[in-house]
């Protein structure tokens, strides 16, 4: 793929270029297509969501003036797709859940009855365990936790692009990122074991 | 610096977002403290497991499948162009709709003309629909009069179609574009049919009145007199024996009369027979100082009023009266002209 700017994909876009869009969607699939995977902790969610994404994006492309990266306005557009399906998801898996400790007599345990991600082959290889655990821990978060500490610790997005995505100044970027880590953490706590957790 | 306060920087600490200041004391700290460090290091490991976490590629043809529902998202019309810019397939199904729509307003407004007496002398083309059944043409019609020449009803002809008659006609218009445009199916409505029977009766009864000139040979007479609207029907009937006038007299007194009642006098006309005809429009309230000075230069012979239908759209202050100055006596015997006001 060429370094041609977004910027200049998207004007060709709102000139009636259509197929233009597709250069932005190879750029841009693949780190809205992970946030959201991680998000809402399943992979068919995840493409429909992020078709959704995209088709959106197209649809209100002339609505962007490049005032922001490209990116941003993806990734904005992401949270706004996912967010109700996140909580969706996460209903879904409470009831689930209870319907399974209903079923069984052994006390279930909390991380477990949380989604998880399908099988992948890339994943295969890592290990199944740690990464399970931490997805369970990030799907048992609140959604802005678990979004912050996804866009920050695994898409790796500055603090300044968080605060326009989540629409938050910077100061509350940073608390509210630290809040959520804590969070996680004591998620993770009970499985602790520094030794598998190091990477 | 206090543990919490350690542990509140700590994950600025771990982003490398703290200045040198910042970073030394915190190092100085977790160098000492048995509590903090272990902190630092459960949240340490904790972002980097989620760093760790392995990235995943999209569904195999993801960009297809989104640029798919892309395409058919941008051929998709608007409602704007859906209303208002058809494909041109639909144009000449707009087209035909329109022309129906248009034709079959047209129908109804004509049939439901309101008509009053049925009474058909001769009406022009039996093409126009009429609710009253359909007199021959001028030609074939049963003449009151038998020494009325066929020639007259050359004047009775109808006048030229509107352009939108035209294009459901395949009858041309004859007279000029500017005369078509203000005519506007006069001609062929029924109500001018039934008009100019009603006009034709008494006039087939005093032997040789006629009617006034069509549209196209308006413009050649008109000289200073207004220009006439429209072929309509008159209100009155006045027929006249001129007191020794000669028709240019006649004319320019019948002007001036006019214009001192307040009205308007449209081109006259002189059929075969030499008698002259004159319509125009009155104020109502002046008719009888209208009459009273006619009576100087002719004598009135009859005086016939016929009702217009209320579609006319001519002002209810007005009158319209068609004035025929006869070169001779009517016969004696002939039926009397309609009753008079």
């Amino acid at each position: 793929m060429d370094g041609t700017p977004d910027w200049e994909w998207v004007q060709q876009v709102q000139r009636g270029e259509t197929d233009a869009f597709e250069i932005l969607i190879q750029r841009h699939q693949k780190p809205i297509f992970n946030l959201l995977y991680r998000w809402l902790g399943d992979r068919e969610e995840a493409s429909d969501a992020a078709q959704e994404v995209f088709l959106a994006a197209y649809r209100a492309i002339r609505e962007f003036r490049g005032d922001a990266l490209f990116s941003t306005w993806l990734y904005r557009i992401a949270v706004n797709q996912a967010m109700n399906r996140r909580k969706r998801l996460a209903l879904d898996q409470a009831r689930r859940a209870e319907q399974r400790r209903v079923d069984s007599d052994e006390l279930p345990d909390p991380l477990a009855a949380l989604p998880h991600p399908g099988p992948d082959p890339a994943q295969e290889a890592e290990q199944k365990e740690t990464v399970a655990r931490i997805q369970q821990g990030l799907n048992s978060l609140k959604e802005e936790d678990a979004l912050i500490i996804l866009l920050h610790d695994f898409q790796e997005l500055p603090y300044e692009e968080i605060g326009r995505i989540m629409k938050l100044p910077l100061g509350t970027v940073k608390s509210r990122l630290h809040r959520a880590r804590l969070a996680l953490k004591a998620k993770l706590a009970p499985h602790y074991d520094s030794s598998r957790m190091e990477r | 610096m206090t543990c919490d306060q350690i542990q509140e920087q700590l994950s600025q600490y771990l982003d490398n977002q703290l200045d040198d200041l910042q970073r030394r004391e915190i190092e100085a700290h977790l160098a000492i403290c048995p509590h903090c460090l272990p902190e630092a290091k459960f949240l340490s490991d904790t972002m980097k497991a989620v760093a760790g976490l392995p990235e995943v590629e999209p569904p195999a043809g993801f960009s297809q499948r989104v640029m798919t529902r892309v395409r058919a998202e941008a051929e998709k019309p608007t409602l704007w162009s859906r209303l208002f810019q058809p494909l041109p397939i639909k144009l000449p199904l707009h087209a035909t709709a329109l022309l129906l729509v248009v034709g079959l307003a047209v129908y109804l407004y004509r049939a439901n003309e309101p008509v009053e007496t049925p009474f058909v002398g001769s009406i022009p083309s039996a093409s126009a629909p009429s609710p009253v059944p359909a007199a021959p043409p001028p030609q074939e019609a049963p003449q009151a009069s038998s020494e009325q020449p066929q020639e007259k009803h050359s004047a009775l002809a109808p006048p030229p179609a509107a352009p939108m008659r035209e294009r459901f006609s395949e009858n041309k218009p004859t007279a000029p574009e500017t005369d078509r445009l203000d005519s506007s199916d006069q001609g062929n409505r029924p109500e001018e049919m039934m008009a100019k029977s009603k006009v034709e009766a008494p006039a087939s009864d005093l032997t040789a009145a006629k009617f006034p000139p069509t549209r196209a040979e308006a413009p050649r007479a008109a000289g200073a007199m207004a220009k006439k609207e429209a072929l309509t029907p008159a209100d009155l009937l006045l027929t006249l024996i001129p007191k020794t006038e000669t028709p240019e007299a006649l004319s320019t007194k019948v002007k001036e009369i006019v214009a001192r009642s307040g009205g308007t006098l449209y081109p006259s006309e002189k059929d075969d027979q030499g008698n002259t005809h004159f319509q125009l429009d009155l104020p109502k309230s002046e008719y009888n100082r209208f009459k009273g000075e006619l009576a100087q230069i002719g004598e009135v012979v009859s005086e016939s009023q016929i009702s217009s239908p209320p579609s006319t759209g001519k002002p209810t202050s007005s009158m319209r009266v068609e004035l025929t100055f006869l070169l001779e006596k009517p016969k004696e015997g002939a039926p009397a002209p309609p009753p008079s006001r």
